[in-house]
């Protein structure tokens, strides 16, 4: 028994002075960091063209030969921004009752075809802005969060299981009219209603989509059709939605603001662009509060670059045919022109 | 009643070793890129991202068999005594969290997680205590 004590006071010691040397090494962390380094990429933005909204604008629904598509509050009433000319039409379509105030809904253009999705309206209506005719689709799902036209044939649904209180991606045929294939989504290990915030890309040079958790670290690469999803993480330590929620009686309600980590993304070419909410441990502060700051991943990451957008939101941000980098901010448009 | 104490903790031990290890292996790069963020294994991050899973599955192996049982526990012991120190070190010194643990591990929070290691502290010193005072349980 004293032989085993001894062998026990032992190890302890031995853990303890193990610990002590780790600590002496690392001389304590510096509490007031953010626990990533960021790789900048030195790059180089001019502003090309810029036009300040006179109307709500909600997203950019597109992008045809030179013609940013931009939706408004009212679904059926799109605006089209000519690059070269600067002039703007606005289109006003003839819509069934997809155009109900209360309802959220998505579009985008997919030249000429012009997609609607609803909250919780259960059909995608796709207009061709050609002919005016319209076709739609009934899509048995739970609230749609958002909608990627991944080809003409086929479009990916970020639904919410409100039965199992998950997320889910659907993949949906416009030939066979049907879901062809719908999958679970856990982004990361906190089964919590925040789960389901993020934001979803289409990397059309790839046939990839991307979806990023405004909450967490979370980064999920999909494939369009078969739906298989490979888990990756953007740089920063946040596993965990740092989120406080209280329980009152039967309900939940949050109790402190959520922590925003990642922001917009868009993938183009191979790359996931995320504009990122934390300060780096070796970035300047000034810099971080002047600039937008994107980081790169592909799907490690690769470095980022800041964007002359200061104290400004940064709705959506995306690359033109051209390579031109285009910006929505609440009031306005920017185009930037890039130089490496 | 003892031998069945000293094998329940065994297997509870194995199970512990074996899906730490192999899900840190599986997950090797997020594994080591998670240690390399850590303010006090960053400068071994290399080294003790394999380090780390060896000890807990040659653990496993030593603890699986009767003849080795004890050596087991003691590593067992020593290896949980190693990763409770470690937590307590960060959850009081350090202000940012970065999580290198395996699979569902993952999912607790830090303050869990170290009472979860106490447990299987305890559990390792229930072992050791067990077998050195009956060390029939392991000729059986």
């Amino acid at each position: 028994m004293k032989r085993t004590l001894s062998s026990l006071i032992l190890l302890t010691l031995t853990a303890a002075s193990i610990l002590l040397c780790l600590a002496v090494i690392a001389d304590r962390p510096n509490k007031s960091l953010n626990g990533f380094s960021r790789k900048i990429i030195p790059r180089e933005f001019s502003v090309l063209r810029e036009w300040i909204f006179s109307e709500k604008v909600m997203a950019v629904a597109g992008i045809h030969a030179n013609t940013i598509y931009l939706s408004t509050p009212d679904p059926a009433r799109l605006l089209a921004w000519d690059l070269v000319s600067g002039k703007v039409q606005m289109i006003q379509l003839s819509l069934p009752a997809a155009r109900d105030p209360n309802e959220n809904f998505h579009t985008t253009v997919r030249y000429p075809n012009y997609y609607i999705t609803g909250t919780n309206s259960r059909r995608l209506i796709v207009v061709n802005l050609l002919a005016s005719g319209f076709a739609e689709y009934d899509i048995p799902t739970g609230p749609v969060l958002s909608t990627i036209i991944t080809d003409s044939n086929h479009a990916l649904l970020r639904c919410v299981d409100t039965v199992k209180h998950i997320l889910e991606f659907v993949a949906f045929d416009f030939r066979r009219k049907e879901i062809i294939q719908r999958r679970p989504v856990l982004v990361n290990r906190d089964p919590s209603i925040y789960a389901n915030d993020g934001m979803l890309s289409l990397d059309k040079e790839n046939m990839n989509c991307w979806y990023t958790h405004f909450y967490s670290n979370a980064m999920l690469l999909v494939s369009p059709s078969k739906l298989n999803m490979r888990k990756w993480k953007t740089i920063d330590t946040n596993n965990i939605p740092k989120i406080g929620s209280a329980r009152i009686g039967d309900a939940i309600a949050i109790s402190k603001a959520s922590t925003n980590i990642n922001l917009a993304n868009f993938a183009y070419k191979g790359k996931l662009y995320v504009q990122s909410a934390l300060m780096a441990d070796n970035e300047n502060i000034r810099d971080f509060r002047d600039y937008a700051v994107i980081d790169l991943y592909d799907p490690a990451y690769s470095g980022s670059f800041y964007l002359p957008l200061s104290k400004e939101k940064l709705k959506q941000f995306m690359f033109d045919e051209k390579g031109n980098l285009i910006t929505l901010l609440d009031d306005r448009i920017l185009v930037f022109e890039q130089s490496d | 009643m003892k031998k069945t104490i000293a094998e329940i903790a065994a297997c509870l031990l194995i199970l512990l070793f074996v899906y730490a290890g192999l899900s840190k292996l599986l997950d090797y790069h997020d594994f080591r890129f998670q240690l390399g963020r850590s303010p006090y294994l960053e400068k071994f991050a290399g080294f003790a991202s394999w380090l780390m899973p060896a000890s807990e599955i040659g653990a496993a192996v030593l603890l699986a068999f009767r003849k080795t049982r004890t050596a087991g526990f003691y590593l067992s012991f020593l290896l949980m005594l190693l990763f409770t120190g470690y937590i307590f070190i960060m959850l009081r010194y350090s202000s940012f969290l970065p999580c290198s643990c395996g699979g569902v591990l993952e999912a607790l929070s830090w303050q869990q997680h170290f009472y979860f290691n106490i447990f299987f502290v305890i559990l390792s010193l229930v072992g050791v205590l067990v077998l050195s005072r009956h060390p029939s349980t392991i000729e059986k």
